[in-house]
């Protein structure tokens, strides 16, 4: 009887942990989804796809140190056609994230390009980006980038 | 028991009053940038027990040349006997808390001797908190040059 009881229990134990690991991967396929459409929207000017993943009080700090507010990031967002002004984001060369319940903490390597004072750059950025679960979505609650220099 | 540790401490363990929502946020928010500076004291006076007590185990730490480091590497770094941080403060600081969970963004500037040569830095930081077991602990530090 206690045999079959202890074999119970760990059943239960082992099932809960596989449902809570099942859970974290797909919460992790979920935040890797939104990363690549932030990219894509950013790329086709997409301001309301970008405004539905954007939480309200986000504040985006930018490679430069220079802080935005969402209503600021949003009016820098250019259509395609004139897409050549504005930084191009090349899609992550890495990206890994980490969950912690309602919140996950997504990380990467971003190859970036642009042209700035009339010369053509490309560099790398190491970005931080942070999610929570709202309201039953994802949006993204604070993100910043860092150029890599060595 | 360091000094900087003690009053982590007496942040983590003053009970969490019951008040309004507001008030609630309101104590939250006092609470994480008050850690924010205790982590800045931790730092200046080479802590590491303090420090390895705010940040979690699994912390992504960016520095701001672009590197990266877990938490071992973090508290390594903070130990290392070539730097010496004389100074560190934050401008302004402004801490969103969404329940369990809290961003803090600003300025701070940092001047001390690093392998013998003097540095000064100033750049804009993005820490991530959340509350673990009762403690909140950060997950995620960022900190970006300010170029203009």
């Amino acid at each position: 009887m206690k045999i079959t009881a202890i074999a119970a229990v760990l059943c239960l134990m082992t099932a809960a942990s596989a449902w809570a690991q099942n859970d974290v991967e797909s919460t992790k396929s979920k935040i890797v989804a939104l990363e690549q459409l932030w990219n894509q929207a950013y790329k086709s000017g997409d301001k309301k796809a970008l405004d539905s993943i954007l939480d309200d009080g986000i504040v985006l700090v930018n490679d430069d140190g220079s802080a935005q507010n969402k209503a600021e990031f949003l009016a820098s967002v250019r259509p395609p056609k004139d897409a050549a002004a504005q930084q191009q984001q090349v899609s992550p060369e890495s990206l890994n994230v980490h969950v912690y319940g309602s919140v996950a903490i997504a990380t990467g390597v971003m190859r970036v390009k642009g042209i700035e004072g009339g010369k053509a750059y490309s560099r790398r950025e190491r970005f931080v980006d942070t999610w929570l679960m709202k309201g039953g979505t994802w949006v993204c609650i604070g993100t910043d980038a860092t150029p890599v220099m060595h | 028991m360091g000094v900087f540790l003690s009053f982590l401490l007496s942040l983590w363990l003053s009970p969490a009053p019951a008040a309004p929502a507001s008030d609630q946020y309101d104590a939250e928010q006092t609470r994480i940038l008050a850690l924010e500076n205790a982590w800045n004291q931790a730092e200046e006076h080479k802590d590491i027990k303090a420090l390895d007590a705010l940040l979690d185990p699994t912390l992504v730490y960016i520095d701001y040349d672009g590197s990266i480091m877990d938490k071992a590497q973090f508290l390594a770094s903070a130990r290392a006997p070539s730097l010496h941080p004389e100074q560190i403060v934050n401008e302004s600081m402004t801490a969103h808390v969404y329940g369990g969970s809290a961003v803090v963004t600003g300025v701070y500037r940092e001047k001390g001797e690093k392998n013998r040569k003097p540095y000064l830095r100033r750049g804009r930081f993005t820490d991530t908190w959340v509350f673990v077991q009762g403690n909140w602990v950060c997950v995620a530090s960022q900190s970006t040059l300010i170029s203009h």
